[in-house]
């Protein structure tokens, strides 16, 4: 469904530029713009199925994603966003055209490229990035094992209660500011943490 | 070639809690010329983002900044936050395709030089003149161009300072550094079509970077920081002192003859011939005392 879905109102702050839908919508999406820029995409022309390939590091792939949010907030694009089609298409076709251009500045020619609707990625992850997330997710573990109850049960509320700052620390009687103190310690010391055992990411 | 304690430290920091918006910047800029920075904050990155239950995406505190940066550029606060990705960038080697990622990055100056700034070299804040040709200001410009002056160090390039064509401050180099460009052309100008980038030197004297003898330079309108191919060192004959880098936009691909004719004309303008668009930044070259390139 389109986050603009039922939402007149919604659509016409994200065409007139506000501020506040705009962050909504970029918050939204980055997530699975991010997805797709990873992914890569596969074109089919007469002749051939093309595949662009995916961008491998977090760094390209924000500065990737950058440019598709910057095409899409520009206000003809803005305008030219219906709100029937879903958003995330909208965003992935801006997504995957400027892949495609990337190619062509290369001199490599993509010719006859339909406009076929993106399919929103699945939040399932490929098998190697998975089998790297399930490492990391069993050092992540075992950190949290290690820190005191208080900032592990924040952590908790946080990131699997979804709940917001704010939110997670008045459910421990915390401000705020302490609830966002836990959070720095707590991941600059899973860095730490993660260092000290020799852990180099997806990287051998 | 490792990633410094204190630039881990700036790695950290960022994908935590944050950086102010200059620091992170200059961090941007400085994960595309330092791989080994890149990588700490790919693992640092994936660690925090696993952690927040969205893995492989960026983390929340990068997500806040870059959202920022967004709308400053759309708001137009930062002309040139515009971080166009350039992986494809075709360059003469692996380190300089790591600058021309820096460049593709369309760094803020304000962030570039308030960081990066090397020892032993002030910022430049030295105005262009406005005598000789008129620059087109940055509000004003449809077409431009940004310089980044590059220094090499251990394998890679840290980005020293940078100028914008039609702006206000020239960029500090130093002989041996190298120059790398990225252009925009507004997508109304549908008519250019090619770039000349020549610069002027303190002696008139002329230094050649696009078109190459054998190669020209194609651009698109609508690019935005776009990062051209390869990079330029400032030889020796780079003599020290105040060097003009004129970029000249023009609808078809220009030789050296044409240009220099353009230069040599009785009176330069911006807009002569009609359809070509000048523009201008300055770079300040001093001589390579620290750098021990002799």
């Amino acid at each position: 469904m389109s986050f603009f879905a039922g939402e007149p109102d919604r659509l016409a702050q994200f065409r007139a530029g506000d501020r506040d839908v705009l962050s909504d919508v970029y918050r939204h999406y980055v997530g699975p713009l991010s997805r797709v820029l990873r992914q890569g995409f596969s074109v089919t022309t007469p002749e051939r199925v093309l595949h662009v390939p995916g961008l491998s590091s977090l760094h390209e792939i924000e500065c990737a994603g950058q440019e598709v949010f910057l095409r899409a907030f520009q206000p003809k694009a803005r305008l030219g966003y219906d709100g029937v089609r879903s958003f995330g298409n909208y965003l992935f076709r801006i997504a995957r055209n400027f892949r495609i251009d990337e190619f062509r500045r290369r001199g490599l020619v993509v010719s006859g490229i339909p406009v076929e609707d993106l399919n929103v990625p699945d939040a399932i992850l490929p098998v190697d990035q998975q089998l790297v997330s399930n490492e990391l997710d069993a050092m992540i573990k075992a950190f949290l094992s290690i820190v005191p109850e208080r900032d592990r049960r924040y952590m908790g509320l946080r990131f699997e209660g979804g709940l917001a700052q704010t939110d997670a620390a008045a459910e421990l009687g915390l401000t705020r500011i302490q609830g966002r103190r836990i959070e720095a310690r707590m991941k600059l010391g899973l860095l730490s943490y993660l260092r000290e055992r020799g852990y180099r990411g997806g990287r051998s | 070639m490792s990633c410094s304690d204190s630039d881990r430290g700036r790695v950290d920091r960022a994908v935590t809690e944050g950086l102010e918006s200059g620091e992170w910047r200059a961090l941007r800029g400085h994960l595309s010329a330092c791989a080994a920075c890149a990588s700490e904050y790919e693992d640092a990155s994936l660690a925090v983002s696993q952690l927040e239950g969205h893995a492989f995406e960026p983390t929340d505190s990068a997500r806040e900044a870059l959202l920022y940066d967004l709308l400053s550029a759309l708001e137009g606060k930062a002309a040139h936050a515009s971080l166009l990705h350039g992986t494809d960038v075709t360059a003469p080697t692996s380190l300089w395709r790591s600058a021309a990622l820096v460049a593709s990055l369309g760094v803020v100056l304000v962030g570039v030089g308030a960081v990066l700034v090397g020892p032993g070299l002030g910022r430049s804040d030295d105005p262009v003149s406005e005598s000789g040709l008129t620059a087109r200001g940055a509000t004003e410009a449809s077409a431009g161009f940004s310089v980044f002056c590059l220094r090499p160090e251990d394998g890679s390039a840290t980005v020293i300072d940078a100028a914008e064509s039609g702006g206000g401050r020239a960029a500090a180099c130093r002989q041996h550094d190298r120059l790398q460009f990225t252009y925009s052309v507004d997508a109304r100008l549908t008519h250019i079509g090619s770039l000349a980038l020549v610069a002027l030197g303190p002696d008139g004297e002329r230094a050649w970077y696009w078109p190459r003898p054998d190669e020209t330079l194609p651009v698109s309108s609508g690019a935005r920081q776009v990062a051209l191919p390869g990079s330029f060192e400032l030889l020796d004959r780079h003599q020290p002192g105040r060097w003009t880098i004129l970029g000249i936009f023009a609808p078809a691909s220009l030789s050296r003859a044409e240009v220099e004719a353009h230069l040599s004309g009785p009176e330069l303008s911006d807009d002569h011939p009609e359809s070509w668009l000048t523009t201008r930044a300055v770079v300040i070259v001093s001589d390579d005392v620290v750098g021990g390139h002799e």
